[in-house]
Formats: structure tokens, C-alpha cells, sequence
């Protein structure tokens, strides 16, 4: 039987007359990877934000391994093991690689060897060679590595992916969806926010589909990219 | 690393020395540049690493300078005892302020900064029956090292001396340690932190109370130095701008950044006081035209071509010396590539 | 019973509003598209207010005629500051507008200190002492004119904002750049031309003020940071959110100032803007933004 890590309940989230998120229902099971898909502005990041606790929803709840986590701050939710990436890589520019890397593991504590334990993370995501080197010499695809590296030494037991193919090149693309499966096998749930089509089908047990902030289909990734409704949400954009 | 330390005692030793011999003027002036370098340490620890553009620093000299001024007047309690007062009051208030206004950014933050800065001056100045309103309160000069006063000006500056080499090893230990990390990773991207788990909120009312600790003692030492407080005088908007602006232009979020800024702009301050003292206004034509040009050239400050032209001038006399220096070049040019 | 003297505490405090609304609409219009907290914008009201002098003293123009003459002048000063000093840094972030907007404010006050000397000056208007009297109530003319002018401004700018293509295209950009810049919207362009509406404005505020104000190098300081918590207390970009908010803060001022202290009402004034800013951070009519 498969337990959830993650319930999203009932959640609304409105911007002014906007209304982001509309009644947003789902479950992540623990040790799936979930695929979070929808056209732009249908409000996956929006999702993402709530859940990471950067939105305050107007009304819903988000649970997580049973716990109500709906009114705690993000960083609460991160010490419970709910981490993230971000669209557009976040690094600390003022720090090297590996200080950034090093940053959560200083801040948790856990890990007697902080750089140690940061060196292995940046060895995990193939960025060791640039454990020195400031950030201004990281491309894309390398900055959103070091965002994984980052978000995996918090120790996540869910790890949201925001857009993480976004912008690479198919090679890259494929490097990083073998990255992703190895992070799951290592024990972490995924929660991917993506939009190119060929990396969740690579990647996803199931997928959930949002369009203008309401969920209009879930299930198996195959099944639900020929249901009328995904087709007409993502008219006008290009699927594969 | 052992060269620097070289420097430094060094630098000690020249400034414990060096006011034996000279003029009462230039010993003023060192004092006041000690006790600036020390307000831009102060302002570099929120406004530099975490970069919460704070414009209302001298708030925490204020209430310093008040309390072990009025404690003393009032009471008689040496303003030795009432600086520690005074500590404890600017850094607990510090703590209030940050948990109070922490949660607003960039601009809303460097206004509220302005807006209790404001406050406290007009308080101080209402409170007339306590704090004398717009003249202040006057001490009259005597020698009494106990009371923290003296006749003689060497005293003065050995106690700013001291003052500004704690401030130093403050900002010393912030910068390698390991709150220094957290407040330059906020200062980067405070979503970013929080998403790694970071409670900003903590650090930055850390680093604020820290801050406060830095500037507070210069609040009795500029009390009992130039014998009276107003509240014109220590809770002063331009001063804080001043302090701000001073570290910007020195390098923001650096160790020696506020040092170089300040240690350079009261002397130049000085300087064209006395040149040009007809000219009013010239001093803010010069803040105003190097802070654009800072801003626009070298966003680092000062110390960013000063550091590149020190490193290059220590790589020119290492290069003969080291055999290695060519492979690591080697790994430069890879990493860059 | 309305109290006379409350009435008049409240009208005055009205006109106070008005003042601070001129400047706060300038800053709105620049805060909303360029995203540039200017903390030179007082600077702009001090160097309209010397041309106002000048001209006045010069060739005897009147304050208010002399608007014909300023709207090139604040035009063209608009123009230059923003190409020269603030284009290339409109993409940094709020730490380097700050810091480099507080640099033109120093650099313009210390110049007016050089030139024109940190003197107290006036121009003596006929009309200055005018007032209209409404039940014992005396509403000054100048002052009413101000009021008027900040209202009618803000009303234009909605106008300017909601009804016309470059408005509109200037409302995009505020919300979207990478997406107005796909629709082919010069942004710099935008930018320019808000800033210049943002300085334009602020500047006409000084043909107003001149005809019963002080002139002085310091004289944008006090009202610019005034104009600023009208602009927080409001709601960042709303155009009716800072006319209240100017009416709010300047009322409350004025009614402290006659039933408690001058000093002790400005302390209150900041004190509700730091309450307000901290239960109600995107103001009274601001919106929660998307990230």
C-alpha cells in the first residue's frame, strides 16, 4: 500500500481579482516522481510557492506526512524535509560553489564534516571541479545542478523541481533526468514542475495537470497527454 | 596569512606610538575618523553583508549617548557603568527594531530606518525637562578619569583606539564565522535562504543587535569627548546617511571596505573644510559625485581595484619565486573555459 | 458640534495633504514602471523651485505663469538625468537605486548650497495671503491651489494610465517586462518617458509650493520623506491610494500639531507609518504582488 508524503487540500490562492490556484487538490506518494504539468501562468510555481511556504493560500491546507504544515514558514517546512528548486537558479553570488553548498549543512548541523559532506553532494551532481571557482563561471545547466546540490543538503524527504530543463540542451536534458532518478533512488520523493513533455515521460510514475490555476487531469503520463482537455490547455504551445 | 598579521601588529604598534608626537589637530582628527570608521564597521554588518540599507545608524550612539549622559548627570553613575547601560539598551532595542521592521525589504526598510531615527529625535527633543530639548546637555570639563573625563587629549584617543580595535575584531570574527556566511547568503537572495532553511528573520535581528554593539560604545566616548548631546547632534539623519555612504564608497559587505571609506573621506572632509571653507556645500557635491560614481563603475567600492592592484603587485613578486604558479594558471583558464 | 478650531485643524491639514500628494504622485508614477525608489525626488521640487525663484526674480514671472517655462525645463532636466545618470542602472537592483539616487540628491543640494547659498527665500505673492473663509474656517488660496493641483494630477495620470496606448504600454511594462518586451514595447523608452512624467509633476508641484513656501538647498528633504510614507501608506503605484493616504497623513499631522505638540505630531505620523507599514505591508490600497 502506498502512504502519501504530501496532501495538498482545497488550495486557493488569488493575486488581487487573479485567481492563481483554484481548489487545487493532489497527493504525492512517498517515493514517486510526480510530474507537476501545465501551460504557462496556469500556476504550477504558484503550487510550488504555497507549498514551500513562500505564499500564504487563502484558504486550503498543505499536509505533509500527515502533519498540518499550512501556517508554518519556510524555513520550518525545509527543517521537516520539505525543499525545493527554483525556475531561475538561486545561488548565493557572493559565495563559491561549494559555500553554497556548505551553507544548509553548516545550518543543520547534522554532518560533523561540513565541506566534506558539501564536496560529496557537488560530486553526486558532477560540479566538483568547480568547487572553488565563484559562481560567474557556472553556466545554466551547471547553476541548476548546484541549485539540486544546495537543496539536497537540507536532507529533503520531498524535493520540488521547478522547470529544471527549461532552457538546456537535449543532452543536458537527459544528463539531468538521469540526475533526478538517482535522487530518487537515494529516497526522495520528486515533485517535477516541468513543460518539456519527453523529460516527464522519461521521468514520471504520474503526472498532474493544472490550467488556469484548477487541476484538470492526474494520472498516468501516456493517459493523460491525449485527454482532450490537456490538449486544448496547451493549444497555442508547442507539446513535444 | 602570517604577512597580514605582520601588518596589523605593525599598524597597532604605529597607532599606540605615533599621537606622542603629534599636533592636537591631527589627533582630533584621527579621533573622529576612528570613531566614523567604527559607525561604518557598525552599518557594514546590516547594510553591507545582509544589505538592509539601514540610514538611520547613529540611532544606537543616541541612545548611548543619553543614557550614560543622563545616568551620570542625574545620578552621578560614572559613564563607564552608564555605557554598558547603554549598550545593553541600543542592542535591546535593536532587537525590537529588527523584529519589528525585518520583514519589509530594500526601500521600505531604508525608510523605516529614516522614520525611527526621526523618532527618537524629536522625542529627545519634546522630553525637554529630561534631555534640555534642542540645546542638550552640557558637561563642564574637568579631569576625572573615574567620571570617564579628561582635560588632556590622549586619553581620548587611546580610549577611541581601543574602542576601534574591538570593532575590528568584531567585524573580524563576523566575516569568517559563521553568521558572516548567513548574512552575505541573505544578502544574496533571502528566498534562497529560506529555502535551504534558514530563518532570516533570526540572523538579520542578529546582525542588527551585533550592529548596535558595534556603534553603542562610540555614543558615551563621543559624549564625554566633545562634552555635549544634542539631539540634533547624536540622533542625526545626516550623520547616518554619512556612515552609510562612507562604507558604500570604501566597499560594502567586506571587511576592510568601511575601514578604507571612512579612514579616506573624514581626512578629505577635513581637509576641505579647511581649504575651502567658504564653500558650503562642497563636502555633499563630493559624497554625492563619488557615490554615483561608485555605484556606476565599481559597485565593490574602493577596495575592489585596491585589492586587485595589491594582489597584482604580491603575484608580480610571488612569480619569480613559486614554480607552481604556472599550472595553477593552467586550472584558471580550464575552469573559465 | 464640529469645533472650530478642529475644522481648521482638519482643513489645514487637508492643504498639508496637498502638498505631500503632488510629490507623491511623481514618485508613484517612477516607483510603478521604472521600479525606482528615488530618493532624489525631493531634489527635483528644490531645483523646480530655485528656476521659479529665478524666473521670478529675473525677469519678474509669476509662480504660477512661469509653469509655461517649467515644463521644458523639467522636461529636459528629466531628460538628461535619466539618460546620463540612471539608464544604465535601472536593471541593479533597489541597493544600487538607492545608493545612487541618495548621490544625485547630494550632489544637487550641495550645488544649491554653492551657488545659492543656504539662504531662506521667498517669492512675495500678492495672493499668498488670500483665504477663503467658510464659518470661521480660513482655507488659504495657495494652498488650495496645490491641493487641487495634486488631485488633478493624480486624476490625469489614471486617466494617462488606463485610457491611452502609451499608458497602457507603461502599465505592461510594470507588470511584465520580459513579456512587454516580447510584444515590442521599447522599455527603455517606457522608462524614460515615466520618469520624465514622474520629475514633470513633482516639478509643477514646485511652481505651487513657491507661492507661499520657503526656498531653500534642504527644502525637498523633509517633504520628500513625507511624500514617501504617503506613497507606502497608500500602496505602492495606487494613484488613489496615495491621494488618501496624503489626506490621511496630513490630517493627522495637523490635528496633532494644534491639540498635542509640532514635534510630538510628527512622531505620530511616523509611528502610524510603521504600524501601518508592518500589519499592512503593500499599504491601504496596494495588492500582494506575484513573485
Amino acid at each position: 500500500m502506498m502512504t502519501d508524503i504530501l496532501n495538498v487540500r482545497g488550495i486557493t490562492k488569488r493575486f488581487g481579482g487573479l485567481v492563481a490556484l483554484n481548489k487545487v487538490t493532489m497527493d504525492v506518494h512517498e517515493g514517486e516522481i510526480l510530474g507537476l504539468m501545465g501551460p504557462n501562468g496556469s500556476g504550477k510555481t504558484t503550487l510550488v510557492n504555497v507549498i514551500s511556504g513562500i505564499y500564504k493560500a487563502d484558504s486550503g491546507q498543505v499536509i505533509y506526512m500527515g502533519r498540518d504544515v499550512t501556517n508554518l514558514p519556510p524555513h520550518k517546512r525545509v527543517e521537516l524535509g520539505i525543499a525545493r528548486t527554483f525556475q531561475t537558479p538561486r545561488p548565493f553570488n557572493s559565495l563559491t560553489v561549494l559555500e553554497n553548498v556548505m551553507m544548509p549543512i553548516l545550518h543543520f548541523g547534522h554532518e560533523p564534516d561540513v565541506r566534506g559532506t558539501a564536496y560529496k553532494l557537488l560530486e553526486f551532481v558532477g560540479l566538483e571541479k568547480y568547487a572553488e571557482s565563484p559562481i560567474g563561471k557556472l553556466n545554466l545547466a551547471m547553476r541548476k545542478k548546484l541549485d539540486l546540490a544546495r537543496a539536497l543538503g537540507t536532507k529533503p524527504k520531498i524535493l520540488m523541481i521547478d522547470e529544471i530543463a527549461a532552457g538546456l540542451s537535449e543532452g543536458e536534458v537527459n544528463d539531468m533526468a538521469n540526475l533526478l532518478m538517482s535522487i530518487r533512488d537515494s529516497g526522495v520523493t520528486l515533485l517535477v514542475i516541468e513543460h518539456v513533455i519527453f523529460f516527464l515521460r522519461k521521468l514520471c510514475d504520474r503526472v498532474v495537470v493544472l490550467d488556469e490555476g484548477v487541476k484538470i487531469a492526474e494520472g498516468d503520463v501516456e493517459e493523460v497527454i491525449r485527454m482532450q482537455e490537456v490538449i486544448s490547455a496547451y493549444i497555442g504551445e508547442v507539446i513535444e | 596569512m602570517r604577512r597580514s598579521l605582520q601588518i596589523v601588529l605593525a599598524a597597532i604598534a604605529l597607532s599606540i606610538v605615533l599621537p606622542l608626537f603629534m599636533s592636537l589637530y591631527m589627533l582630533r582628527l584621527l579621533i573622529l575618523t576612528y570613531m566614523f570608521v567604527i559607525l561604518a564597521i557598525s552599518w557594514n554588518v546590516i547594510g553591507g553583508y545582509a544589505k538592509y540599507l539601514s540610514l538611520g545608524q547613529t540611532v544606537f550612539l543616541g541612545i548611548t549617548a543619553y543614557t550614560s549622559t543622563m545616568l551620570f548627570v542625574y545620578l552621578g553613575i560614572t559613564p563607564w557603568l552608564g555605557m554598558f547601560v547603554g549598550i545593553l539598551m541600543s542592542v535591546a532595542i535593536a532587537a525590537v527594531i529588527g523584529f519589528l521592521t525585518f520583514k519589509l525589504r530594500d526601500a521600505f526598510f531604508a525608510l523605516t530606518s529614516i522614520a525611527i531615527i526621526q523618532v527618537f529625535r524629536l522625542l529627545a527633543l519634546y522630553f525637554k525637562s529630561y534631555t534640555g530639548g534642542a540645546r542638550g546637555i552640557i558637561l563642564q570639563p574637568r579631569n576625572d578619569p573615574i567620571n570617564f573625563m579628561f582635560l588632556d587629549i590622549l586619553p581620548y584617543y587611546y580610549i577611541s583606539l581601543g574602542f576601534l580595535v574591538f570593532s575590528i575584531l568584531l567585524a573580524y570574527f563576523l566575516d569568517k564565522g559563521k553568521l558572516g556566511y548567513y548574512l552575505k547568503a541573505i544578502g544574496d537572495d533571502e528566498l534562497a535562504c529560506e529555502a535551504i532553511g534558514i530563518n532570516t528573520l533570526k540572523y538579520k535581528i542578529y546582525a542588527f543587535m551585533l550592529s548596535a554593539l558595534i556603534a553603542a560604545p562610540v555614543g558615551t566616548l563621543y559624549a564625554q569627548y566633545i562634552m555635549y548631546v544634542t539631539p540634533d547632534g547624536v540622533f542625526s539623519f545626516p550623520h547616518s546617511i554619512k556612515v552609510a555612504v562612507m562604507a558604500i564608497i570604501g566597499g560594502s559587505g567586506t571587511l576592510l571596505g568601511p575601514i578604507i571609506g571612512a579612514s579616506i573621506l573624514i581626512p578629505l572632509e577635513q581637509i576641505l573644510t579647511v581649504y575651502f571653507s567658504g564653500v558650503y556645500g562642497l563636502n555633499l557635491v563630493i559624497y554625492g559625485v563619488l557615490l554615483i560614481l561608485v555605484m556606476r563603475v565599481i559597485p565593490g567600492g574602493i577596495i575592489e581595484p585596491l585589492e586587485n592592484f595589491v594582489k597584482g603587485m604580491i603575484k608580480n613578486m610571488d612569480a619569480g619565486v613559486r614554480e607552481t604558479s604556472g599550472e595553477s594558471l593552467k586550472e584558471e583558464k580550464e575552469v573559465g573555459g | 458640534m464640529v469645533d472650530v478650531n478642529l475644522a481648521q485643524a482638519i482643513v489645514n491639514g487637508l492643504m498639508l495633504g496637498g502638498i505631500y500628494m503632488a510629490l507623491a504622485v511623481g514618485l508613484n508614477v517612477i516607483f510603478g514602471v521604472v521600479k525606482i525608489v528615488n530618493f532624489a525626488q525631493g531634489e527635483f521640487l528644490m531645483l523646480s523651485m530655485y528656476s521659479v525663484y529665478w524666473l521670478y526674480a529675473l525677469i519678474y514671472l509669476d509662480p504660477i505663469l512661469s509653469i509655461v517655462l517649467n515644463i521644458p525645463i523639467s522636461i529636459f532636466v528629466g531628460w538628461v538625468t535619466f539618460k546620463y545618470l540612471v539608464k544604465d542602472v535601472v536593471e541593479k537592483g533597489d541597493y544600487v537605486h538607492i545608493a545612487l539616487t541618495l548621490g544625485v540628491s547630494f550632489m544637487f543640494i550641495g550645488l544649491a548650497q554653492i551657488f545659492w547659498k543656504p539662504i531662506y527665500r521667498g517669492i512675495p505673492t500678492e495672493y499668498a495671503t488670500w483665504a477663503i473663509s467658510l464659518g470661521g474656517v480660513n482655507i488659504g488660496v495657495t494652498q488650495l491651489l496645490i491641493l487641487l493641483y495634486g488631485l488633478f494630477s493624480a486624476i490625469i495620470l489614471s486617466i494617462f494610465f488606463r485610457w491611452t496606448d502609451t499608458g497602457r504600454a507603461m502599465r505592461a511594462v510594470s507588470q511584465d517586462v520580459m513579456a512587454s518586451m516580447l510584444m515590442g514595447v521599447n522599455i527603455t523608452k517606457m522608462y524614460t518617458l515615466a520618469w520624465i512624467i514622474g520629475i514633470l509633476v513633482t516639478s509643477l508641484a514646485g511652481n505651487f509650493l513657491a507661492t507661499f513656501y520657503y526656498i531653500h538647498p534642504n527644502v525637498g528633504q523633509d517633504i520628500f520623506l513625507y511624500a514617501w510614507f504617503v506613497v507606502v501608506f497608500g500602496g505602492l503605484g495606487s494613484h488613489i491610494g496615495a491621494v488618501i493616504g496624503s489626506i490621511i497623513l496630513g490630517i493627522v499631522q495637523s490635528v496633532a500639531t494644534m491639540y498635542i505638540s509640532a514635534d510630538l505630531s510628527l512622531v505620530i505620523v511616523f509611528l502610524v507609518f510603521i504600524l501601518l507599514l508592518l500589519f499592512r505591508p503593500e499599504g491601504l490600497l496596494g495588492r500582494e504582488v506575484r513573485k
